[in-house]
């Protein structure tokens, strides 16, 4: 943004601009009205209500103070325009208007509209590649096997909490070490094995003690891991499922308190 | 007979649509103060909305008024960013799905309500060929009360994401809302924050049972959208998303104090609160 244009918050200024078509903007910068010259340095201040800028900073001459909305620290001698007539409703204040005037105004503002409006467009589209977008896909089918916290996830894919969050952030375009990639091949292998036999995420029972004295967590988060040792707990797990307790939730539904009807039909 | 049974007679319920006959007797009341009557087009259609109750009140005393929406016809479908109750502001809907497939109309929520003497309904049967069907009535009713009762997200922390709006709409997308909800913690509440101060945000998108514990696929598109969503809203300037209590769990696990300390996330949250 240029230096010579300040408002009250600076997001708000910039998610303003977002919503404004190029020709309004610039419209808003043919209707600056009010020079002021400031007598001693100190900080503008104004508030605006029902359409009007009430106040400034005594700092600047023929003004008068009567409150705080936005500051803006002025030198003595610097002329500022004050424009009230943006069409955001906020106030704008454009320090040096006779620089700001010097330079051809609609260009100005086309540049400077056209910058900010390629920044947002560009913030819009977090571009992705298709194999950052496959590598989260991949996860995600993980996670719907599993539902293990992220931090399970990290642990059973031999990473860190952090090196997970970037996997999954499909904007993220990094390439998985030779290790990594083998991790989490044979971990999708488990997790086939799982969902060929139940439906429900392995996060249920992973952390139950087989037969061996280990649990399935322990065992997929080890250094190694072993899926043919994994896979054959799973039988004990499944058996252990059925023997799990119905939640209150389940119960209520048996008993017929079923949900409501769902939201309202999209209207599309 | 009561009046409140003349009324229901006659009847009037939400939904209900004022006559192009009676529309001369409203005129009068379809005023702003010191403003010229608001005139209604012959496709613009003046919806009852006040609940029906409300509306078939028995003694007239208790209820005076009725509210009323004055809805214009728009060409084609409704809008994205003002259909399916995603403005608080302004509503895009279908008013009957059977009787007039093709009408999409338009309405501004304090713009275009009026209030008329309920009176004049005793007198006066509604439009008998337009009406609302039930979902578009409810679907007014709900706009309403979303407007009431939804959390107040600062103006800072809905400036900070706008750019991201379209994502985030688009991860949403990737499920549908009948098997989960999203639910976020936000730390500073309603607080407007310095530029250089960030939002501290939790995630939650929150499964229905039954999915949890049979729709491999369901959860999968779920998850896929939860990693979006979360990777999205952390990219925005001065948000940050605190990923180690963030998650996708089965809403048997959520308990009602998570639910107390989280907001339904719902992009009407994000209109500018003053």
């Amino acid at each position: 943004m240029s230096n010579t244009i300040e408002t009250r918050h600076y997001t708000t200024r910039q998610a303003a601009l977002l919503q404004q078509r190029p020709s309004e903007i610039i419209s808003a910068a043919e209707s600056a009205d009010g020079t002021f010259e400031a007598c001693h340095p100190g900080t503008i201040q104004v508030v605006y209500d029902d359409g009007l800028a009430l106040a400034i900073n005594e700092s600047v001459v023929g003004l008068r103070s009567l409150g705080s909305g936005f500051a803006k620290v002025l030198t003595a001698g610097k002329k500022v325009t004050l424009s009230v007539s943006w069409p955001t409703t906020s106030p704008v204040l454009i320090v040096d208007p006779d620089e700001f005037q010097a330079e051809n105004i609609w260009s100005r503002w086309v540049g400077q509209a056209k910058e900010v409006l390629q920044n947002a467009s560009s913030k819009e589209r977090r571009t992705s590649t298709a194999a950052a977008r496959f590598r989260v896909e991949r996860l995600a089918a993980l996670q719907a096997v599993f539902g293990f916290t992220t931090q399970d996830l990290a642990s059973v894919l031999g990473i860190s909490r952090q090196q997970l969050y970037k996997w999954l952030d499909a904007a993220n375009d990094i390439q998985l070490h030779e290790a990594s990639r083998v991790r989490l091949s044979t971990v999708e292998r488990i997790a086939r094995e799982w969902t060929l036999r139940s439906k429900v995420p392995l996060s249920s029972v992973n952390r139950e003690l087989l037969i061996g004295g280990s649990t399935v967590f322990a065992m997929m988060s080890a250094d190694v891991i072993d899926e043919v040792v994994i896979v054959s707990g799973f039988e004990e797990l499944v058996a252990r499922l059925q023997t799990k307790p119905k939640t209150r939730s389940q119960h209520l539904r048996e008993a017929g308190f079923t949900r409501r009807a769902s939201s309202l039909p999209s209207d599309e | 007979m009561a009046f409140g049974d003349d009324v229901a007679q006659r009847g009037w319920c939400t939904g209900s649509v004022v006559s192009a006959e009676m529309l001369l007797l409203l005129q009068p009341h379809l005023a702003r103060h010191g403003h010229l009557p608001t005139q209604v087009a012959e496709d613009d259609w003046l919806v009852v909305v006040s609940q029906t109750c409300d509306i078939v009140a028995p003694k007239l005393e208790a209820e005076p008024l009725v509210e009323v929406l004055l809805c214009r016809r728009i060409l084609g479908k409704p809008r994205k960013g003002r259909r399916n109750l995603e403005s608080t502001r302004y509503l895009d809907f279908r008013p009957n799905r059977e009787t007039h497939t093709e009408v999409v109309l338009a309405a501004h929520a304090v713009a275009d309500r009026y209030v008329i003497p309920r009176e004049l309904l005793k007198d006066n049967a509604p439009d008998q060929v337009r009406f609302l069907d039930g979902v578009a009535a409810s679907r007014v009713l709900a706009w309403y009360a979303l407007r009431a009762g939804r959390p107040s997200w600062p103006n800072q922390f809905a400036d900070r994401i706008r750019s991201a709006t379209a994502a985030l709409e688009d991860a949403l997308n990737l499920f549908s809302d009948d098997i989960a909800e999203v639910r976020v913690a936000i730390k500073e509440k309603d607080r407007e924050l310095k530029d250089w101060e960030s939002y501290h945000v939790a995630v939650f998108f929150v499964v229905d049972e039954d999915t949890w514990n049979g729709n491999i696929k369901g959860r999968e598109a779920i998850n896929a959208a939860f990693a979006k969503f979360v990777g999205e809203l952390d990219a925005c300037a001065g948000i940050e998303v605190n990923q180690e209590l963030s998650g996708v769990l089965p809403g048997n696990e959520f308990t009602w104090q998570d639910t107390k300390q989280t907001d339904l996330w719902d992009f009407a949250n994000l209109s500018y609160r003053d």
